[in-house]
């Protein structure tokens, strides 16, 4: 009897501590679909959670992954990576999955599709319009330099702009001096 | 040339300065949900001291106030007033519930005891709602109209005036 009312008593301290975990939530088929890889466990599984949590921003970290940061929200999150993982949810599907309720905020790299295109792309455009700047500024200045051997001392083209003031000077140098009156 | 060099110059810099301009204004930090415009995220968690499950589904029909705190966010403390505040102003009309994670009951109970309990308050304990629901930090709070769709989220301590607003977008007409 005192055993039964030891049961009881350990029932009723367990029980709403229990019931305390049950959380219903929609299931994440019904947010990113079936699994499309295998179920995974042991090492391989640590090695996805890892990899993908490496991958999703710990949202209340200043840029860190929730891989490397220890807040508790963190570390919630990544346990839910692994029981995904565990499921058989592939990389894509698990950041679609953080991805729905937090926004694209929460990929750490920005997903290549949209206007993300340019945030990958824009570093190599620029890096080819820099190439080709200082390709162009070298040839030109190796032109000039080659120009300038050929014709080392001819003198430098006439500017057309200067050239009725050239005429002007010129027949005023040519014309016969006149006598000046002295005061 | 010149002329090639300015028009390179022109398609770098117009669009980089349209870009500044149009997001003059605009806070860097702030996030947009992407659940805003979507059916709320049903959930069943159990209400803290009475152990009870509350299943979210069974409040559809009713505009809903889902608030997430925790014990140890000090903004909590002065946003829970206004809460219980408008919970109490309400009524009927809209449900409030609280949802608190990263928490231990006692300290839950402690705090309610001190600053009011007008409407239930539900334990998240691995956190899996406050993500479900993109929760960056507490205290930040959800409102959802009667058809069960998310029409707002604010983060941050709620005050009475904004508390007031965001009730009327989803009850309609000021309170």
């Amino acid at each position: 009897m005192r055993r039964l009312g030891l049961l009881v008593a350990l029932v009723s301290l367990v029980a709403p501590a229990l019931a305390a975990q049950e959380v219903r939530l929609p299931s994440p088929r019904e947010i990113v679909g079936p699994p499309r890889g295998r179920p995974l466990s042991g090492a391989e599984l640590q090695e996805k959670t890892r990899e993908v949590a490496s991958l999703l921003r710990c949202p209340v970290c200043q840029g860190l992954s929730i891989q490397d940061s220890p807040a508790p929200m963190a570390i919630n999150m990544k346990r839910q990576v692994e029981e995904l993982a565990a499921e058989g949810y592939d990389r894509e599907q698990i950041l679609a999955y953080f991805e729905a309720s937090y926004g694209e905020f929460v990929r750490l790299n920005p997903a290549m599709r949209g206007m993300n295109w340019l945030v990958w792309i824009a570093p190599a455009i620029l890096a080819l319009a820099g190439a080709w700047a200082v390709r162009s500024v070298l040839r030109r200045g190796r032109a000039a330099a080659a120009a300038e051997s050929a014709q080392p001392d001819a003198p430098p083209p006439p500017d057309p702009d200067l050239e009725p003031y050239l005429r002007k000077v010129r027949d005023l140098a040519d014309a016969p001096t006149a006598p000046t009156e002295r005061s | 040339m010149n002329r090639k060099v300015l028009l390179i110059g022109a398609a770098l810099v117009v669009p980089t300065i349209a870009i500044l301009f149009l997001n003059l204004g605009r806070n860097p930090h702030k996030v947009v949900s992407p659940l805003v415009g979507r059916p709320m995220i049903e959930f069943k968690l159990t209400e803290v001291g009475s152990g009870q499950p509350i299943d979210l589904a069974s409040m559809r029909g009713r505009p809903l106030v889902i608030n997430f705190w925790a014990t140890w966010c000090l903004p909590c403390y002065a946003e829970h007033g206004v809460l219980v505040r408008g919970a109490r102003r309400m009524g009927s009309d809209v449900q409030f519930l609280g949802v608190v994670f990263d928490d231990e009951e006692s300290r839950i109970l402690r705090f309610l005891d001190q600053n009011g309990r007008e409407y239930p308050t539900l334990v998240d304990e691995a956190g899996k709602v406050a993500i479900a629901y993109g929760v960056y930090g507490v205290p930040e709070t959800f409102f959802v109209d009667a058809a069960g769709t998310i029409v707002a989220k604010h983060e941050g301590p709620l005050d009475d005036s904004s508390l007031a607003a965001y009730l009327a977008t989803v009850i309609g007409g000021p309170h």
